[in-house]
């Protein structure tokens, strides 16, 4: 084969192997950061604590402010899938309801859906009770005992993109071949770890990667009394 | 040099992602930018102008997509 089109041919490997799936991690980390914004608006401060301390046992009611007011929450019933819970403290909220059917919350009267839904999370609308396997209790047991942050994860991805990149742009003087052979194999590394013990659950979800994210933050929003017991699972297979 | 901050970086990810860790993640990050410092240290000492402009080029461009990028997720 000709010098220059085994040089093409590398470029191209090295094209779809590295660059094309690197900006894809930028666009994703750009996206979560929108998304992020886009979650900031709702005046709602303080959910994430709230339900962490009832998760711990420190607090039996939910805690949170909207709009500047603290809002103490507490659940008086469940019928039909829709749960209501009633403001025991602060002002500018009478009444809060929860509808376990779509995953809605209403601020009195007022419809708070945080995130739209996508295309990709209703993929688990049509599962059935009996087609729930391991996959979904190990992920939804890894958000519940570990409450994983899922920046994390993009951060991490990024700087292995980043360290790919740079190390390619410096070994550029031995080579192309080198330099996608190191970055090939900093990859399988980086796969090799991702599948251990510790990240084995992470991987279960990683199909669902951005809606999940998105669950992190419903999690400022949602609060079910299931939630120390799969609080996701009863809000999506009851859909 | 090179192989340490990569191996540190691995390292680093590996204990932040396990456990939550946000510290872990900082020294990731500072492991990261060392690494590019190193990148372009090294890119400056190539004689050819037209490649040391190319190569420098090429990781500053990296460090802007990569500084745009954590920052838009972390803010």
């Amino acid at each position: 084969m000709k010098k220059s089109r085994m040089k093409f041919l590398i470029f191209i490997l090295c094209f779809l192997g590295i660059v094309a799936p690197t900006l894809q991690v930028y666009a994703e980390g750009y996206s979560i950061g929108k998304i992020k914004e886009e979650n900031s608006n709702y005046g709602i401060k303080n959910y994430k604590e709230s339900i962490k301390k009832i998760k711990d046992g420190i607090q039996t009611d939910i805690e949170f402010e909207f709009d500047n007011n603290l809002v103490k929450i507490k659940k008086i019933a469940n019928k039909n899938g829709v749960e209501d819970y009633t403001v025991i403290e602060g002002d500018t909220i009478n009444y809060i309801k929860h509808y376990t059917k779509n995953g809605s919350i209403e601020l009195n009267g007022k419809a708070l859906e945080i995130v739209e839904r996508t295309e990709k999370l209703k993929d688990y609308v049509n599962v059935g009770g009996g087609d729930i396997g391991t996959l979904n209790q190990h992920e939804y047991n890894y958000i519940n005992t570990h409450y994983i942050d899922l920046r994390l994860d993009t951060t991490i991805e990024i700087i292995t993109t980043t360290v790919l990149g740079t190390i390619i742009s410096i070994k550029c003087s031995v080579g192309f071949g080198v330099a996608f052979t190191i970055a090939t194999g900093i990859k399988a590394l980086a796969d090799l770890w991702k599948n251990s013990n510790a990240i084995f659950l992470k991987r279960h979800i990683s199909h669902h990667y951005r809606d999940h994210w998105k669950y992190l933050y419903h999690d400022f929003y949602y609060y079910d009394s299931a939630y120390k017991n799969l609080a996701h699972y009863e809000l999506i297979y009851k859909s | 040099m090179f192989s340490i901050l990569v191996f540190l970086i691995i390292v680093f990810s590996i204990i932040s992602i396990s456990f939550q860790n946000y510290t872990m993640i900082i020294l990731a990050l500072f492991a990261t930018f060392l690494l590019i410092g190193f990148a372009i240290n090294k890119a400056k000492k190539i004689n050819d102008k037209k490649e040391k402009n190319m190569r420098i080029g090429l990781i500053i461009l990296l460090t802007i997509f990569f500084v745009v990028s954590i920052v838009s997720i972390w803010k």
